[in-house]
């Protein structure tokens, strides 16, 4: 049997050089994007950064099914709304999260940071079930 | 967990027997990945049907049941097909050169699976967190589809279909709990499977050469392992759309046959609908293509063979109906007036910035990675110098990927949302059908007869991929 190599080079052809150079240029790409540019260093730390870990304080108290009311500091049309959004219904479903009207019993309040949930939380019609560092469980007040 | 074991069992045992009614005895590869992607859209669309339904464990055993009965029929007095033919070895350069690919490809998938243990944006928020709808909701699953979700949030799109939602609220329920594995395990298993069918294919319809070269392609494709872990629709979806045109090319090389590949390669293109709005668009191009290239079916059977694939579809596309008719919100192209639509469409500055970010992707298909550069520069060198002719038997297969490709590019164009946001998302549009472009491009009909196997392995016309020259020289 021939040697791979010698083979290889017996073949001579163009276009399958040219091809097995894409292929090793695609195996190189991808050898340095996810050994070079993501660092192994930091693999543990992001398997262990979980979306639920958000959201595990206010879930107990949560129904298991229906609507809640939803607070964000940031406009839900922007990417970082869009994503706090999307995660808290990922994380709490088969919730409904809808933008809160003041009429929900239940509202969650989902900051970008401790300071944007305090400026939520400075509303007087809700009261504060459970708070985490930037997302809290509300309930609204009776007779409002 | 039991129910959903039994339900998954009887989808594998009619997939199976579906698909060993089309292929040759002894042969492994092709039967093993064709009926177990079969049998995972089977699994999930029955699942769908009975949560839509809202009907209770009654109905899904009794759907378990038929799906036994008919796998039992079916296996009954099965007649004797020709043995596979023996497709020969593959150089062993090539061999050691897949297994290279396999070890990187492995090796990164398992430090992205590991990274993303959620998936990534568009794994979690569109599909994972309808999975977990599914499996945590009692009976009514009806708020799962609420118009206040896209109001809130259009990136939510309760409109989807749900085949990849329900193959892991199932995968759920046979763990026994909703393990972050169920998601990541089976994105991979469709990687894989891709993998896999495409050498399975090739292998058949080609030889060994051909099949280890796409193969090595795939694996070196460097999108194809952060959208695996991704835990996305794009890669169950590129493989339905393979096995759909692999089941055409099948039924074009081996007209005996063909009803029988035209009805599965059906049942997966009706599947393919069901994942994901642009397979719809994917069911509708290749149904076209099979209808404009008829290569290889009889002339007189034609019609019989083409009812054939549309009896195949037509569960997963009622299935498909039904959801869209009866529980999904419209989507956002629907809401588009046609006079806007129009508008947008001979928008002429639109027409750049889509042309350019498609012309883009040629380099930075997953950033310099140049595979689909190289696959575009053969198609054109052959076309120009044979033209149409070059296309040859794998002109149905061409004509869907290109169909695919220009409804893609229509509803780009047509976007409400903002354009340079949306065209984010050519990469996966193109994966869904590379290893569906890799497997046409790998039977073009340049540099006949250099494989020896050709006439072994019963193909119609002698085809070489102009790139394996070498292997024989």
């Amino acid at each position: 049997m021939r040697p791979p190599l010698a083979a290889w080079r017996r073949a001579r052809d163009p276009a399958a050089t040219l091809w097995a150079a894409l292929l090793v240029l695609g195996a190189l790409r991808i050898g340095w994007f996810h050994f070079g540019v993501e660092k192994p260093a930091t693999l543990l730390a992001a398997h262990r950064e979980r979306i639920d870990a958000r959201y595990a304080a206010v879930r107990p108290l949560l129904p298991g099914a229906g609507r809640v009311g939803y607070l964000c500091d940031v406009p839900l049309a922007g990417e970082a709304g869009a994503k706090l959004y999307t995660q808290a219904l990922y994380s709490l479903a088969p919730l409904v999260l809808v933008a809160d009207d003041g009429t929900a019993r239940l509202v969650l309040a989902n900051a970008t940071s401790a300071q944007g949930l305090e400026r939520l939380l400075a509303r007087g019609d809700l009261e504060i079930l459970e708070r985490g560092e930037a997302v809290a469980l509300l309930a609204r007040r009776r007779g409002r | 967990m039991l129910l959903a074991l039994v339900e998954l069992l009887a989808a594998l045992c009619l997939a199976l027997a579906l698909v060993r009614r089309a292929t040759p005895p002894k042969s492994l590869l092709l039967p093993g990945a064709l009926s177990l992607l079969l049998g995972l859209g089977l699994w999930s669309a029955g699942y769908i049907g009975v949560r839509l339904a809202g009907a209770g464990p009654g109905l899904a055993s009794a759907i378990a049941a038929v799906e036994l009965a008919a796998a039992a029929w079916l296996s009954r007095g099965r007649e004797r097909l020709a043995p596979a033919a023996s497709a020969g070895e593959a150089p062993r350069a090539l061999r050691l050169a897949f297994a290279a690919c396999l070890a990187v490809a492995l090796t990164a998938i398992t430090e992205h699976v590991l990274r993303l243990p959620d998936g990534a944006w568009d794994g979690w928020m569109l599909w994972t967190s309808k999975a977990r709808f599914l499996f945590r909701a009692g009976d009514d699953v009806t708020p799962m589809f609420s118009p206040a979700l896209a109001e809130a949030q259009f990136r939510t799109h309760p409109d989807y279909p749900l085949l990849l939602p329900g193959l892991v609220a199932q995968g759920f329920a046979l763990a026994g709990g909703e393990s972050p594995w169920v998601p990541a395990l089976l994105s991979v298993l469709f990687a894989a499977l891709c993998v896999a069918l495409l050498l399975a294919l090739l292998r058949e319809l080609r030889g060994p050469r051909a099949a280890l070269v796409a193969a090595c392609a795939l694996l070196t494709t460097p999108v194809l392992i952060p959208l695996a872990a991704a835990q996305c629709a794009d890669v169950p979806l590129a493989a339905f759309v393979l096995a759909a045109t692999g089941c055409l090319l099948l039924a074009a090389r081996d007209p005996a046959m063909a009803s029988r590949w035209l009805l599965i390669g059906g049942l997966f293109a009706g599947l393919a609908a069901f994942i994901k709005n642009e397979g719809i668009a994917c069911f509708a191009a290749l149904t076209l293509s099979l209808v404009a290239f008829p290569a290889g079916l009889r002339s007189r059977a034609r019609w019989r063979e083409r009812s054939c694939w549309l009896l195949g579809a037509a569960p997963a596309l009622a299935l498909l109906v039904w959801f869209k008719l009866s529980f999904a919100p419209p989507n956002d192209l629907a809401q588009v007036p046609p006079g806007a639509a129009l508008a947008r469409v001979f928008d002429w500055a639109r027409l750049a910035q889509v042309a350019l970010a498609i012309a883009r992707r040629l380099v930075y298909f997953q950033d310099w990675a140049l595979h689909l550069l190289g696959a575009a520069a053969l198609l054109v060198s052959l076309l120009l110098r044979r033209g149409r002719a070059a296309l040859g038997a794998v002109k149905p297969a061409a004509a869907a990927v290109a169909l695919i490709f220009a409804a893609d590019a229509l509803a780009l164009l047509v976007t409400p949302h903002e354009l340079a946001w949306q065209l984010k998302s050519l990469d996966r549009l193109i994966f869904q059908c590379w290893p569906a472009t890799l497997l046409w491009l790998s039977l073009l009909p340049e540099a006949r007869g250099l494989e020896p196997p050709l006439e072994a392995v019963g193909l119609a016309r002698p085809v070489a991929p102009v790139l394996l020259q070498s292997a024989r020289r």
